[in-house]
């Protein structure tokens, strides 16, 4: 079995090799602003067709905007910095950060569509107004969120760090799920309803109970993070497709790219949950295991943090 | 520790790069000299991308009917548009002799219209002083952040004297983004200003086309 699992760090490794020891990374976004330039202009010639009443081009249209999703987010953007690092310091279950994934793509859609809609119908701006927000203040407000969330990862690593020194978890105890059966303090044993067996009261929410709670408040973080930014591409079909007279196919457009985002930013998530269960299969099993998830928390965490620190400087 | 690096490496796939362009524009290049024989400056003549022309177009409210056909008055407003450069726009262009860059000067013959729905400009970009030839001279457009790029297109110009010659060399756009990547590291292009000597990620992704006349 361990043999299996040590593949997912050599796909990676020799994909990680390639993508900065030979170029490869350039060649990728070489290829995708490339290709991006042809999409764009068959959607020129889709929206000349629609506007001229061939309804049937919308299928055109939205095919293309689905290419140019997943174009897009071929190249480095904060989405899969977000999902990646989080896969990677948390131990998310791959399923889930895929949801996350696809679910904070069709977010970032939806605020394309608020921000256009909202600038045209309410304040009256115009496309430079809209694309000057979306790459000012939304852009700084996304940035800090996600260096908010890379300063959480890595305090809640520390704090797990903090707690695994001052009792470590013995060797035989199954695989720990941090920040929720580290030892406490408590004197009798509770079964698995949180009812307490000597006095028969509940003393809070139940183990399993606290993690939903804990991932549907990373999960509304880590959305909103992402969704923050909206993307450029999709701010200009909307603004075209209002400008036509055929919003329908420009709001349906910008949810089909944010599709497209989404295959791409699943493969990060997907990626980053094999990889890290993976090396850590690799690396020990136990207390070793304990103390390189939360190595890997802090680390991801502040690695996230830093990343997203420059980004905000620039965008200042 | 090796695992948690690796891992680590994994996450920059998400780290700043250069954003993809989102305009595209191609160049024509002319080169022109004085009657003195000095270079005096350039001809550009920018055609944009079919969907940033259309998006140009709507915005302004033209050919609305969709025909590429404009009306004098949608024409007038076009050309009033493309014309009206943005107080922070320095026009993307960068003249240099192998002892630097030289300082640009007026624009002007500047007009923009459409052909084909598609959104031409063209304007005449000035040196600050007209330069005599006794060296070669680049001639680069590029735009530092990358949001527009730019590629030269159809044969080069060459207007006031007969006695020189330009050759164009196509950016090694491969390099370009993998210089990037690894030159940049985290620090994206749009903050790498054109006057900034290193490192020059935008001028990386710029064709160059390169004057030289007889005796320089």
């Amino acid at each position: 079995m361990r043999r299996f699992l040590i593949l997912p760090v050599l796909i990676l490794a020799v994909v990680a090799v390639w993508l900065w020891g030979f170029g490869g990374a350039g060649r990728v976004t070489l290829w995708a602003a490339t290709e991006q330039h042809n999409v764009q202009n068959a959607m020129a010639g889709a929206l000349r067709r629609l506007r001229a009443g061939d309804v049937g081009a919308v299928l055109t249209l939205w095919g293309l905007c689905f290419s140019y999703g997943v174009l897009h987010a071929a190249g480095p953007g904060h989405g899969k910095l977000v999902i990646g690092g989080y896969g990677l310091g948390a131990r998310v279950p791959a399923l889930r950060l895929g949801g996350l994934a696809i679910a904070s793509s069709l977010a970032q859609a939806a605020t394309a569509v608020l921000l256009v809609y909202a600038g045209v119908l309410v304040f009256g701006l115009g496309r430079e107004a809209l694309q000057g927000l979306a790459d000012g203040g939304f852009q700084i407000l996304s940035n800090l969120m996600i260096a908010g969330i890379g300063l959480w990862l890595a305090v809640r690593g520390l704090r797990h760090l903090r707690a695994a020194l001052q009792r470590p978890v013995p060797a035989a105890q199954p695989l720990p799920d941090f920040g929720l059966s580290l030892p406490m303090p408590h004197s009798h044993t509770h079964t698995a309803d949180a009812v307490c067996e000597s006095c028969g009261h509940a003393h809070g929410p139940t183990v399993e109970q606290a993690a939903e709670v804990r991932s549907l408040r990373d999960a509304v973080v880590l959305i909103a993070a992402i969704a923050a930014r909206p993307c450029t591409g999709a701010l200009f079909l909307l603004v075209l497709c209002w400008r036509m007279g055929i919003d329908w196919a420009g709001i349906g457009g910008a949810f089909v790219m944010g599709l497209g985002t989404a295959t791409v930013t699943l493969v990060v998530a997907f990626g980053s949950v094999a990889f890290r269960e993976s090396a850590l299969a690799q690396a020990a099993t136990g207390p070793g295991l304990a103390r390189m998830l939360v190595w890997t928390e802090v680390l991801a965490g502040l690695l996230v943090l830093a990343l997203a620190t420059q980004m905000t400087w620039r965008a200042i | 520790m090796k695992h948690l690096l690796s891992a680590l490496a994994f996450i920059v796939v998400g780290s700043a790069a250069p954003a993809h362009p989102h305009v595209f524009i191609e160049t024509q290049v002319t080169a022109l000299f004085d009657d003195q024989g000095r270079f005096q400056g350039v001809r550009l003549i920018w055609t944009y991308d079919d969907y940033f022309s259309l998006l140009i177009t709507e915005d302004l409210g033209v050919d609305t009917d969709g025909d590429m056909i404009l009306t004098q008055e949608e024409a007038a407003k076009l050309d009033g548009y493309m014309t009206d450069w943005a107080p922070d726009y320095k026009g993307d262009l960068l003249i240099a002799t192998p002892a630097g860059p030289l300082d640009l000067g007026a624009v002007q013959d500047h007009t923009g219209v459409m052909v084909d729905g598609r959104v031409i400009e063209t304007h005449t970009r000035l040196l600050a002083t007209p330069q005599d030839m006794t060296g070669p001279v680049t001639v680069q457009v590029f735009d530092p952040g990358f949001y527009t790029a730019y590629t030269v297109v159809g044969s080069l110009g060459i207007e006031g004297r007969d006695d020189c010659r330009a050759v164009y060399q196509a950016a090694d756009l491969n390099k370009a983004y993998s210089m990037a990547d690894e030159l940049l590291n985290g620090r994206p292009a749009s903050d790498v200003g054109p006057d900034e000597a290193f490192p020059e990620i935008g001028q990386a992704f710029a064709d160059t086309v390169t004057v030289t006349c007889a005796g320089s």
